[in-house]
């Protein structure tokens, strides 16, 4: 229930000042306007921006605990943010309320070499903890196309998946533990192992939660040491489905990518002119000289087996210089759009097939359709007119639908946010009704992040 | 509302793909971390504005004005978009509607009446000349000296006549028709008054029959050699940075270096001279030919450098930042263990030298031209 705190803002921004200063409370109109989007593909003009109340910008676990507490005792909704390069719109504050810049809190705290473990705040972006992380000979591992401004906290958010993730793991699998200020104050910390049986893994109802179970204020994240050499090896194929079919055999043949891509051929347009090939796989091994050596030596063999023509190492080297600028190149087309879907791998090829004949169907400008770290993750980047934003999601949605009945997910990384929340009965059935009761248990005022879990 | 058309659509650009690639290597938003201070932001509050969804306020106004326009943002952008051009545009229409920063007016007005922004006279801008420098009466060559040189940082322009004169190459000085060259005017969004003193430089240049001028100053470069091309059309001369001409002296054999220098040293690359320019080479092999010096790198440096704090009228109007800014940049110096910081720009020097006297750093700073003309035979 609104309260009279909670309908005068500037009763709000008093309140947050005694908690942060003054210097962290935004609320003049052209300080918001930047955190009123994130990257959600159709918010193209800051018109389509839902303006916060204000913005508080907190340093301390402290902080951000005194800030939920007011939150909760007036029903402000509250939306956590990193960088705002979310894709699906679960970063914009779409209740209104206010926004909770958590980018001041950017340290890392310890580097633990021994056990291969860092604790860091949630503001803190990959490149910087990547940057560090070298300078002592390690590596995080988690390099999403936003590598260069993602946080942290979004990242686990959002469970979202890199480039490397194939050797790493995804963004998931990476969290030892968090630190979390629940929706009604309550301050939790898991143990830093990686695994317990004392009970269900509490630290997974924060991993893509999208900032709707409360705020991490630090995590213990695995680190490896530093790659002594990388290989990248890209091959053409007749088509899509001879790409993957050969993909599945180095897979067959117990080898592990630190990274795997097959794409169509728009997927390598500008890089590879002359090929005769409709379809590309690129395989990647990092670590040890001689165990990526070997690696490297029995894919070329399986993919040279499967008819594969090797493309030359410069093209793959370019398209792995280009791997984070690439989804912004994108927006010189179009507004960029893309689903990232996954059905099981049996299914990857019906719902290739399916992909393309949609995207013909329905005039949709694809840049690419892949298989992207994982065989089942399988989505497409495209380009919409930005006139035509009801269509295109008319589009996609039935797209989303047939990954939904060949048995697969709406989103393999990036997360529901005000994208498709509509979708979520669809894909989660009854079990929807449990990540609800879960979200009321934990947040009973429903302040945190309320769009997507929200009925 | 009047901004270029290929800006407004620059804006449009951003305001699809708003990556925020440009936020991490940013010179202010790292310090101050308010998303308007960045390039994505900004930009948003920009196309905001241009679009009547929000009034022009001073607030606002002061989001565009703090920034260095160092050109990072720029860099990284994966579109490419010039948001150097993107902000100077805003700065020019904010102007025009009044909202200005009082520092700049009381430059401006300085400019207007007195040819330089530090309320100095006209008549002592050689003041530095040293009585046994030998200027020629007519020349190829003309030194631009430059208003921060010639009335703040006088030690860089007798050095950079000094190494001239050692180098055996004549040039004359354009005195009394030096004006400023009106890099602050047009980096503030004052492109009348820019406009005014490009066309007298230009013309008084001109006159003079010089084929190349040199300049000490990586501001008065960027001017001199990209903006006076694009705003008032091909100029007859070449224009040189005193570190590429050293450089080529250097080749050709006509400046020799002697003296040791046996300190660890680093280059800071100004914004104006490497980013807006591409001038990173020249200098670090000016460096690189002193005899016994130990050469490092920061870990942000040449595209990545990280800038001083200065640029873009900020240092007039936000010391406190600009001396933020220049701290961080010396204790990157430190980390790679440099004794000194040398760089080949007067306002780099001028912030980066208030910042060590602040901060209290043992860290010495040189103009390169200082330590050329302190090492040449
Ligand atoms: C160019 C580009 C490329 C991309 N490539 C990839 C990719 O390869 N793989 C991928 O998975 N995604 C990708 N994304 C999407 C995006 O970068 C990720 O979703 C990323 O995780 C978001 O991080 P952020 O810091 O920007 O978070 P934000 O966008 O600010 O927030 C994301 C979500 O996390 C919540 N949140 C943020 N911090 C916290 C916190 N501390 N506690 C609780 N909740 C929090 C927010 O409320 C929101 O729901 C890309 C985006 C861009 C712009």
């Amino acid at each position: 229930m609104k309260d009279a705190v909670s309908r005068n803002p500037r009763d709000i921004v008093r309140l947050l000042t005694e908690i942060v200063g003054k210097d962290n409370v935004l609320y003049e109109q052209y300080d918001l306007i930047p955190y009123s989007r994130d990257r959600c593909p159709f918010l193209t003009h800051p018109k389509h921006g839902v303006i916060p109340l204000a913005v508080v910008r907190p340093a301390t676990t402290e902080e951000v605990q005194e800030i939920v507490v007011l939150a909760n005792k007036h029903h402000i909704p509250l939306t956590p943010r990193g960088s705002g390069t979310n894709y699906a719109g679960s970063a914009v504050p779409s209740k209104g309320g206010v926004v909770v810049d958590l980018t001041r809190m950017n340290r890392i705290l310890a580097i633990d070499e021994e056990s291969m473990s860092a604790k860091v705040q949630p503001g803190l972006i990959l490149q910087d903890f990547e940057e560090a992380l070298s300078k002592r000979g390690f590596t995080f591992g988690h390099d999403p196309g936003s590598f260069p401004s993602a946080t942290v906290g979004g990242c686990i958010s959002t469970w979202s998946v890199g480039w490397r993730a194939g050797k790493y793991g995804d963004m998931g699998r990476l969290v030892l533990s968090l630190k979390v200020v629940l929706p009604t104050g309550i301050v939790i910390e898991t143990r830093s192992v990686p695994k317990s049986s004392t009970g269900f893994d509490v630290k997974s109802l924060f991993i893509g939660a999208e900032g709707a179970m409360g705020m991490i204020t630090e995590a213990v994240l695995r680190i490896h040491p530093s790659p002594e050499k990388r290989v990248i090896l890209v091959y053409g194929f007749k088509d899509f489905e001879q790409a993957f079919k050969s993909l599945l055999k180095v897979l067959r043949a117990g080898l592990c990518p630190m990274m795997q891509l097959v794409t169509n051929k728009e997927g390598m347009e500008g890089l590879v002119e002359k090929s005769r090939a409709n379809g590309f796989v690129m395989i990647s091994y990092e670590g040890v000289k001689e165990v990526v050596d070997a690696q490297a030596k029995r894919t070329a063999s399986i993919l040279e087996a499967e008819g594969g023509m090797k493309i030359s190492d410069e093209v793959a080297e370019q398209y792995w210089a280009d791997r984070h600028d690439m989804f912004s190149k994108m927006n010189l087309v179009g507004a960029a759009g893309s689903i990232d879907t996954a059905v099981p791998v049996s299914k990857v090829l019906e719902f290739y097939k399916f992909l393309e004949d949609w995207a013909k169907r329905r005039g949709v400008k694809i840049f690419d359709i892949a298989s992207w770290v994982l065989p089942e993750n399988l989505g497409m980047d495209s380009a919409f007119d930005e006139s035509e934003v009801k269509a295109y999601i008319a589009a996609r949605d039935e797209a989303l639908r047939k990954a939904l009945e060949l048995g697969g997910t709406t989103s393999y990384c990036v997360g529901v946010g005000t994208r498709f929340p509509h979708l979520m009965r669809e894909e989660h059935g009854p079990a929807l009704d449990v990540l609800r009761a879960i979200k009321r248990t934990l947040d009973p005022n429903n302040i945190m992040n309320p769009g997507w879990l929200s009925p | 509302m009047n901004v270029p058309q290929n800006v407004y659509k620059d804006l449009t650009l951003c305001s699809r793909c708003r990556c925020g690639f440009c936020r991490r290597g940013c010179t202010t938003y790292p310090i101050l971390g308010v998303e308007s201070l960045t390039a994505r932001g900004r930009n948003a509050i920009a196309l905001s504005f241009l679009d009547g969804l929000i009034d022009a306020s001073q607030g606002l106004a002061d989001r565009f004005f703090l920034c260095t326009t160092c050109g990072f943002c720029k860099e990284r952008c994966p579109l490419e978009l010039d948001t150097v051009k993107i902000n100077e545009s805003l700065r020019a229409e904010l102007v025009k509607k009044g909202f200005t920063r009082p520092e700049h007016d009381a430059f401006a007005k300085s400019i207007e009446n007195a040819h330089n922004p530090y309320g100095e006279l006209h008549e002592e801008r050689m003041k530095w000349l040293p009585s046994e420098a030998e200027v020629a009466g007519k020349a190829d060559t003309a030194y631009f000296v430059g208003c921060t040189t010639a009335y703040r940082r006088p030690e860089i322009a007798e050095a950079t006549v000094r190494t001239l004169n050692g180098a055996k190459v004549d040039f004359i000085t354009l005195h009394p028709e030096e004006w400023c060259c009106g890099s602050p005017a047009l980096r503030v969004g004052r492109r009348d008054l820019f406009l005014k003193l490009a066309r007298h430089n230009v013309e008084a240049i001109r006159k003079t029959g010089v084929t190349r001028v040199v300049t000490s100053c990586a501001g008065c470069y960027r001017v001199l050699s990209q903006d006076y091309p694009e705003f008032v059309g091909e100029i007859p001369f070449k224009v040189v940075h005193a570190s590429e001409l050293m450089a080529e002296l250097i080749k050709e054999g006509s400046l020799k270096l002697v003296r040791k220098v046996p300190e660890t040293v680093t280059y800071h690359d100004p914004c104006h001279l490497g980013r807006h320019t591409g001038i990173y080479e020249q200098p670090r092999e000016v460096l690189k030919s002193i005899p016994a010096i130990r050469f490092v790198e920061m870990s942000k440096n040449r595209e990545n450098a990280r800038c001083c704090g200065a640029g873009g009228g900020v240092k007039a109007s936000f010391n406190d930042f600009a001396l933020q800014a220049a701290v961080r940049r010396l204790e990157e110096a430190r980390e790679v263990g440099a004794d000194s910081i040398v760089s080949a720009c007067p306002f780099c020097a001028h912030n980066l030298k208030d910042a060590i006297r602040e901060s209290g750093s043992r860290l010495k700073f040189y103009d390169l031209t200082e330590l050329i003309a302190e090492v040449m035979k």
